[in-house]
């Protein structure tokens, strides 16, 4: 069973650059509500002490936003890009896990990013970034 | 559908039962100490017994605060009117009454809240985009409140006392020997236990013995008998006695035998225990009292644990396992050690959690644990919070709802069970916002979440109910029966905790329907009835409410807007959808900022099914154009069918459902860059020319989903007449494309992602600033006089021509300003083919690119190309005829007609050099080939010596009919030119200074004129005249009486009488500046007299040398004195004599004053330069006086004798007027000479 449901980065000025559902069979409606749930989950990060430091060494946000069904951890990078994930409530997954999964996450991004074709805080719409993210899910 | 009653809400207090002088008991109770908790209270203040009152008022959701908004219409519930049960509380709620309350006040709530709330209005206009703040709504400020029940810090006894009977203890059931291994219990809790020992069972008996008065022994054999029966009555249950002897005198011998037998037969270990109570010590002894009784309460509730201890190791069932747990942990309560209490609660649970129910088809058992790990989980919850143990209190929830969260039943029931989750997280939210520490409340453990999570249950119930329980349950006529009975919540009708109540009915009644469905249970049909009268909706939304107002605290706007969306979403399901419209209005306005186009899609598409419904079709149409844009994460399916929708408003308006249609026209005011469908212009340049032909674009990009064919494209323009428009004659359903996409096409045909431009060919007139106000894309209706415009407002966004020529100077663009070009070829090529030039040098833009938008464009007079020049030699002179030749230079393109006009300040122009030719104003223009010239001469006449400004207009037409205006200014300095000196003269040429410079009356005076050129250039003076002037004033009163001019004179008489010019005969004299000058002498004689007397003007005839016109430069002479001579005086002598031949010498003054005049003479005989000393000897007097009368003559006569020849000068007859006291001029003067001649005769 996969245990990540969504993957999502959100920009600076909070508007969404990737999100991408990974369950199977998930209804609009489940879909919309994971986009509300990573909506819902920036007021949290907002709400986090220590968010309001310019630079953190810390960049790994831990469970943000626990659901019935699905937990929401988060990171954020020092150009104040969020990364979330969402897994499912049954899930027992390590912070450490979190931390190395959302670095790689972070990696990736970099790469896509550093693309000179790509315009800065527009939504990301690379297949090679969502191949990689999907290849990248399972390892969580 | 157990409700948690008072006795587990509440904080146990220990029970005291008093027996005994019961007119006591109020005081006692009265006087026990209070002390002071945190704790609930029912919200209506009336707290009532579980056992015999009805259940907790349905959770009165605070209105001052909540976000809930009445509907203006009517719900559309079916069971909105019928009484209902809270499916929370499972209380019973009047919908008839409560929810019109509730409505009301909500209602009022709204409209107060109206004025600072700012949601878009439904009616009337259409929702704005991103103008709407998100509503704030104040936190409420009242204490929290757990369904009925409130927090708060109370005063509560330290003990409670119940009034027994003696012996009115119930008595303990007898167990068999082998009940451990034996008994198999049918339940886990009994459901009147927890009152039971709350209300019933005492923990200590406090017996009151009024003291006898009679001393004898036998006074006290009822007391003990009555000791014994309680004593018996209490034995069982290990109830603990105490014992208050009252007395009404002032000492009691405690050592009386009496007492002392009472004690014993009552076993009182402790003397402490028995109590002695004088009236007048009240308050002193319950002080005691309630010491001891507490003391006893302990005690007894410690032996209670201890015992309960002692049967779990007995017993191995895990229902008494639980069971014992439970006591033991409600035992600590009332002992208030709340560690132990917690311990046990928690061991009940683990032991519950750890039994699983076999062979449970009917889900009864699964029923039972979930009810009783509902009130575990409550006590255990509470302990926690009010420890301040907010993690652990949450971990225990999750670890509880994760237990029974799957359903263990019949499918028909599950609705029961998703009502119970939902009233757990109802529960467990009620207690985190009641709890005291909530402050430090993260939000992982916030209520809003447990509201949330409860109205998602609810939700979940409905959906359950509706499907999964069979229509002929619902249909079921028993159903109506139990429909309008009140629920039975009183626990006291329930065996255990958790189980359906033992059915207590007739044996006969509903024989009918156990016959025919013997399955289902009489307790499925009251639960049915009972659910049938929900309101689901309302208590959703009630939920969300609540929910909503915790968020509020914490200001999370986006959780904010998540529950709005939940909120809009249940008034949606539930028809309401003017409120529903309004909550995903707020919606949108938080996701358009943050631009979450998902949810902006989700929010936009139910806001389109709202005012759908609710057929405001203004609303509409703004919401499709804004869900079709292509940043909509909707499929292309999706965006089409709406479009449809659009389409089908304005043509076939019942293929929409519910219909709708448009009353009127409609005007959409699109943005600049509206995302699906945007509007930019283009004049091709700044400027152009009147009279000529210009170009204006308009490019509509669009990303309409399929093809859109619109009616009308108008265009208009700050001057109505240049306003354009084209039309699409067919209708706007039609999609077929007959033209290539790639031609040039005339029809308003959008294809799918199409951007189209449009040319629009106006011809421009008058100079002017033209200006594109607005495009308007009409979508014509079935019916002709209703449109949909959508309308692009270009002045509020466009740059204007001026804008641009800035940015011309600094961008690129195809646009090649006309005048750079002109400059450039100005020499070469003619100004059609600048403008030719200029017109291959626009290009069209490109509808799929962008490019620089430009609104406005300025019109202006064609660019004159001819060149006026003036063939002229300054300065003018006054009164000249100053020739001026004004040449046109054509290097425009044929001259077919035109207008010169010329201006000068207040003078005359002529055509010739006369006053009586044309006076010159205006010129038509001859027919000017390109490249020709054309000359006209004109005099320019002026009198006075400024400057004279001539302003040359030409307006002309070429032959391509550009009309262009041009003008020039000449300046031509005027002046007098000629610098003219006069100088009078007397006869003998010396300069007049006879009678101090005046000149007189009736003597010749000689003018000498002497012109000097102050001019540049060579004149010759042609002649010289003078005009006399005649004396046109009255003589001035000065001289009244002076010399012949007097009053009687004629006045036309001139003032001069001109004797002779030298130049009369003289030819033409060149006139040079600083080289040659012009003289000329003038013989005058005054004739009459006056101070200030100019006798004319001098007119020099003069001309240019290059020129034949004579002019005439007039030149007022100098004005002068003319008087009379007082004395005339008359010398006569001949001119010559000879020597010693006598002469006779007459000097005759006259006397023209009116006075006496008295003259002395003396005459002096000059030398000679002969022989003699004397050139005459004279005869007369040579010294003397006369006097003259008025008006008469005097005579001097002298013989005079010349004694020498040759030329000699007359003796000096030196007449001195005495009143005067001058000599006469005529004689002062000695000027005059005598020839002699030799006398030959007297020689020889």
């Amino acid at each position: 069973m996969k245990k990540v449901v969504c993957v999502a980065i959100i920009g600076k000025g909070n508007n969404p650059l990737f999100i991408q559902e990974f369950a199977t069979g998930l209804t609009d409606e489940n879909k919309l509500k994971l986009h509300y749930i990573v909506h819902c989950s920036l007021d949290i990060i907002e709400d986090k002490p220590g968010n309001t430091k310019k630079l953190s060494s810390e960049l790994y946000l831990g469970l943000l936003y626990p659901t019935e069904d699905y937990k929401v951890y988060g990171y954020i990078t020092n150009s104040k890009i969020k990364f979330f994930v969402v897994v499912l409530d049954t899930s027992d997954i390590k912070d450490s896990d979190f931390k190395i999964f959302f670095k790689r996450l972070q990696n990736l991004y970099i790469n896509t990013t550093s693309n000179p074709f790509y315009k800065p805080n527009t939504k990301i719409e690379s297949t090679k970034f969502l191949q990689e993210v999907i290849n990248l899910a399972p390892s969580l | 559908m157990n409700e948690l009653p008072d006795d587990i809400i509440n904080l146990p207090i220990p029970l005291i039962g008093l027996i005994g002088s019961n007119n006591l008991h109020f005081y006692i109770e009265k006087y026990i100490t209070n002390k002071q908790v945190l704790e609930f209270t029912r919200s209506n203040g009336n707290v009532q017994s579980h056992i015999t009152t009805p259940l907790p008022l349905s959770p009165s959701i605070s209105v001052t605060s909540s976000p809930v908004i009445t509907s203006t219409t009517a719900p559309t519930n079916v069971y909105q009117n019928s009484p209902s049960i809270d499916p929370i509380q499972g209380t019973i709620i009047d919908q008839s009454n409560n929810n019109n309350n509730n409505m009301a006040l909500l209602e009022e709530v709204f409209n107060q809240k109206k004025e600072t709330q700012v949601l878009s209005p439904i009616q009337g206009s259409s929702p704005v985009i991103g103008s709407t703040p998100p509503p704030q709504i104040l936190p409420t400020v009242s204490s929290p409140v757990l369904g009925a029940w409130k927090l708060q810090q109370q005063q509560v006894p330290i003990l409670k006392t119940l009034t027994l009977d003696i012996g009115g203890v119930s008595n303990k059931k007898e167990k068999r020997i082998n009940h451990a291994d034996t008994f198999i219990p049918l339940g886990i809790l009994k459901a009147n236990w927890i009152h039971k020992h709350m209300c019933s069972l005492p923990s200590v008996v406090s017996f009151f013995i009024q003291w006898p008065d009679d001393k004898s022994p036998k006074s006290i054999d009822p007391i003990l008998t009555q000791i014994d029966t309680i004593k018996n009555n209490l034995k069982n249950r290990n109830i603990k006695l105490m014992i208050a002897i009252i007395y009404n005198s002032t000492t009691i011998e405690t050592s009386d035998e009496r007492i002392i037998q009472i004690r014993k037969r009552s076993e009182i270990s402790d003397p402490k225990y028995f109590l002695f109570l004088n009236k007048s010590e009240f308050n002193v002894f319950v002080k005691k009292w309630e010491k001891l009784a507490n003391e006893l309460s302990d005690q007894f509730y410690k032996d209670e644990c201890n015992n309960t201890k002692q049967q779990i190791t007995k017993n191995t069932h895990p229902f008494l396992i639980i069971r014992y747990h439970f006591k033991i942990a409600f035992y600590s309560e009332l002992r208030s050690d709340y560690n132990t209490a917690l311990k046990y609660y928690i061991f009940a649970y683990n032991s519950l959690k750890d039994w699983k129910p076999t062979n449970d088809p009917r889900g009864e058992r699964f029923q039972e644990l979930r009810s009783v790990a509902s009130i575990i989980n409550f006590k255990i919850s509470k302990l926690y919070l009010w420890n301040g143990n907010i993690q652990e209190a949450g971990q225990q929830f999750d670890r509880h709802l994760k237990l029974f969260r799957i359903y263990h039943g019949p499918q028909e029931k599950e609705f029961t069970h998703s009502a119970w989750i939902a009233k757990e997280y109802q529960i467990f939210g009620d207690l985190l916002e009641a709890c005291p520490n909530n402050q430090k409340l993260i939000v992982t453990h916030n209520p809003s979440y447990y509201y949330q999570i409860a109205s998602k249950y609810m939700a979940i119930r409905r959906k359950h109910f509706q499907e999964l329980v069979p229509d002929y349950v619902k249909l079921n006529p028993v159903i109506s029966k139990f429909r309008d009975q009140k629920p039975r919540y009183d626990l006291s009708i329930y065996q255990f905790i958790g189980q359906a109540p033992p059915d207590t009915s007739h044996p006969l009644e509903l024989t009918n329907h156990t016959h025919q469905e013997p399955e289902v249970d009489i307790d499925f049909y009251k639960t049915v009835a009972q659910e049938l009268n929900i309101n689901y909706s309302q208590t959703i939304i009630d939920l969300l409410s609540k929910s909503y107002e915790q968020t509020l605290i914490s200001s999370n706007h986006r959780i904010l807007s998540y529950i709005e969306s939940l909120i809009a979403d249940e008034y949606y399901n539930s028809k309401q959808y003017d409120l529903a419209f309004r909550y995903y209005n707020k919606n949108a306005i938080t996701y358009r900022r943050e631009k979450w186009w998902t949810l902006l899609t989700h929010s936009i598409s139910m806001l389109l099914k709202c005012v759908h419904y609710l057929n405001i079709p203004n609303s509409f149409v703004n919401f499709v154009m804004e869900y079709l844009s292509p940043k909509f994460c909707n499929t292309l399916l999706e965006r089409s069918r709406v479009q449809d929708s659009l389409i089908d408003l304005l043509v076939d308006s019942k293929k929409l459902q519910p219909p709708m249609s448009l009353a009127s026209s409609l005007d959409v005011r699109m943005e600049h860059t509206h995302p699906l469908f945007n509007c930019r212009v283009q004049f091709p340049s700044s400027f152009t020319f009147t009279s000529s032909q210009t170009e204006f674009y308009v490019v509509f990009e669009t990303h309409f989903p399929k093809a859109i064919r619109f009616s009308k494209l108008n265009v208009l323009f700050s001057e109505s007449s240049y306003n354009s428009s084209i039309v699409d004659p067919l209708p706007i359903n039609n999609y077929n494309n007959n033209n290539n996409k790639s031609t040039e096409r005339n029809d308003l045909l959008f294809l799918p992602d199409e951007s189209r431009l449009f040319t629009f060919h106006l011809k421009t007139k008058e100079k002017m600033e033209l200006e594109c106000k607005s495009v308007i894309l009409e979508l014509q209706s079935s019916d002709p006089s209703i449109s949909l415009n959508f309308h692009w407002n270009i002045s509020e966004w466009a740059l204007k021509s001026d804008e641009i020529n800035q940015k011309d100077d600094t961008s690129s663009t195809t646009t090649t300003p006309i005048l750079s070009s002109k400059s450039h070829n100005n020499n070469n090529n003619t100004s059609s083919n600048n403008q030719n030039n200029n017109n291959t040098t626009h290009q069209k833009p490109n509808p799929y690119k962008k490019f620089l938008e430009r609104s406005s464009i300025r019109i202006l007079d064609h660019e004159s190309l001819i060149q006026i020049k003036c063939k002229h030699q300054p300065p003018a002179l006054i009164n000249e005829f100053y020739e001026m030749e004004m040449e046109i230079l054509n290097n425009d393109i044929e001259i077919t007609k035109g207008t010169v006009t010329f201006e000068i300040n207040e003078k005359q122009l002529y055509l010739e050099p006369s006053k009586s030719s044309e006076i010159l104003t205006t010129l038509e223009l001859p027919h000017i080939q390109e490249k020709s010239t054309f000359k006209k001469k004109f005099y320019i006449y002026s009198q006075t010596d400024d400057e004279s400004k001539l302003l040359i207009n030409i307006s002309y037409e070429t032959k391509s009919g550009e009309i262009s205006h041009t003008s020039k200014l000449f300046n031509v300095p005027v002046l007098m030119g000629l610098i003219s000196q006069f100088q009078y003269f007397d006869d003998h040429f010396q300069l007049n200074d006879m009678y101090e410079g005046n000149l007189v009356i009736n003597e010749p005076v000689f003018m000498n004129l002497d012109l000097k050129s102050s001019l540049p250039y060579a004149i010759s003076i042609e002649k010289i005249s003078l005009v006399i002037a005649n004396n046109e004033q009255p003589i001035t009163p000065l001289a009244p009486s002076m010399g012949n001019t007097g009053p009687g004179s004629h006045p036309e008489e001139p003032l001069v009488k001109l004797l002779s010019i030298s130049n009369q005969s003289l030819g033409s004299i060149e006139l040079v500046k600083d080289m040659v000058n012009y003289s000329c002498w003038f013989s005058l004689i005054p004739l009459i007299t006056g101070e200030s007397l100019s006798f004319g003007q001098l007119i020099v005839e003069y001309r240019r040398l290059n020129s034949q016109v004579v002019n005439r430069l007039p030149i007022q002479l100098p004005p002068v004195r003319v008087t009379i001579n007082p004395f005339i005086t008359t010398i006569q002598v001949p001119s010559q004599g000879v020597v010693g031949a006598p002469l006779q010498h007459c000097i005759s003054i006259r006397n023209n004053t009116n006075f006496l005049q008295e003259f002395e003479l003396i005459v002096v005989n000059p030398p000679s330069y002969g022989s003699t000393d004397v050139p005459f000897f004279f005869s007369g007097e040579k010294v003397s006086s006369f006097m003259i009368h008025p008006e008469c003559n005097h005579e001097i006569k002298h013989t005079l004798l010349p004694l020498v020849a040759g030329k000699h000068p007359l003796p000096h007859f030196k007449i001195t007027s005495k009143r005067f006291n001058k000599e006469l001029p005529k004689t002062k003067n000695t000027n005059n000479y005598l020839f002699i001649k030799p006398n030959f005769d007297l020689a020889n």
